[in-house]
């Protein structure tokens, strides 16, 4: 129909009718062909978003951990060891050093505190490489 | 298929298809963390999801876009789906959410479109051009959302009142008095674009 004629249409009652037919006459139209394909697409995004938010997190969570670890292992050294005279001092002492914890260890486990020092800081070391391996290991695990 | 054998028997689903199931148990299975049972809700409900969000933008790209939006966030909450209504009766909910929310957004903002999409053109062209019956449709989008949200879903086919009101969380004689004021605001709006498109 012409506007013309729509417009005669527009008086009392018929208004109404012609407010009804309007809406109910609207057809279904088809969705767009790539509709279902971009809606898959961007949920595969959103699921990859999802992964890197939490491989992120354990990620900086255990470079945090290892950075206080290494803090807590320097600051144990230095109280234990001296280690700050070794290095006002002069390096090459420090390997002499070394020796001589290694010697005290095997001359009197129990009488020297160094000695438990020693394997605590190894193991703090290798528990800090863990927690910063952790994160990897499962991340290679689900991919 | 019932659920209790597509939970221990994975294989059979996949051997059957997705297609067998009905929509509850897709969801159950989107649930549980398989994409393409969701996918499968997706092809199912385009069609309809899309229709609704046509009928508020008014325009076949917003409309698509809006659709895409609209599984989206069904995908996000769908945690929080308890299976109290129909998967379809609360697709409905919220795509007429994400419609509404844009539409209230583009006005606060005073938004529009920089380079008409086809459809769209029609909408630029002189208003006396313009189909009347589409310029009656989009008088709908000047209503208050319940009532546009109202009109749009009963003139949408295959909508119950029942589904309606599960739709918009109210008693049907609420929805029905909605309704009534919805037609009567909408008269109202149509006399005022009329006559002055018919100068």
């Amino acid at each position: 129909m012409r506007n013309n004629d729509w417009d005669a249409m527009i008086d009392g009652d018929q208004f109404d009718a012609l407010i009804e037919s309007a809406l109910r006459s609207e057809p279904m139209r088809p969705a767009p062909m790539h509709l279902h394909r971009k809606v898959t697409d961007r949920l595969q995004i959103a699921d990859l978003r999802e992964r890197e938010v939490v491989r992120f997190r354990y990620s900086m969570t255990s470079l945090l951990l290892a950075l206080f670890g290494a803090h807590a292992a320097a600051a144990m050294v230095i109280v234990f060891t001296n280690f700050d005279l070794l290095l006002a001092n002069g390096l090459p002492g420090a390997g002499g050093i070394y020796d001589r914890y290694a010697v005290y260890m095997w001359q009197s486990w129990s009488s020297y505190s160094g000695a438990y020092l020693m394997p605590a800081i190894l193991m703090l070391a290798a528990g800090i490489v863990c927690a910063a391996l952790w994160p990897l290991r499962k991340y290679l695990r689900t991919h | 298929m019932s659920t209790k054998a597509a939970a221990t028997h994975p294989g059979l689903v996949q051997e059957a298809g997705y297609s067998v199931l009905n929509d509850l148990e897709l969801v159950n299975q989107s649930q549980s963390g398989d994409p393409e049972a969701f996918s499968e809700l997706v092809r199912r409900h385009q069609h309809v999801i899309y229709n609704v969000a046509y009928r508020f933008m008014r325009d076949g790209n917003l409309a698509e876009d809006m659709a895409q939006e609209a599984f989206l966030k069904a995908y996000r909450l769908l945690k929080g789906f308890r299976g109290d209504c129909s998967f379809s009766t609360w697709m409905y909910r919220v795509t007429c959410s994400v419609c509404l929310t844009e539409l209230n957004r583009r006005k606060r903002r005073g938004e529009v479109e920089l380079q008409p999409s086809h459809d769209a053109l029609q909408a630029v062209e002189p208003p006396q051009n313009v189909d009347m019956p589409e310029r009656i449709r989009r008088c709908v989008g000047k209503l208050p959302d319940r009532y546009a949200q109202v009109i749009t879903l009963y003139y949408l086919k295959g909508i119950s009142y029942e589904e309606i009101a599960q739709v918009m969380e109210v008693p049907m004689g609420t929805l029905k008095t909605w309704m009534f004021r919805a037609r009567k605001q909408l008269r109202r709006v149509v006399e005022e674009e009329l006559p002055h498109h018919a100068e």
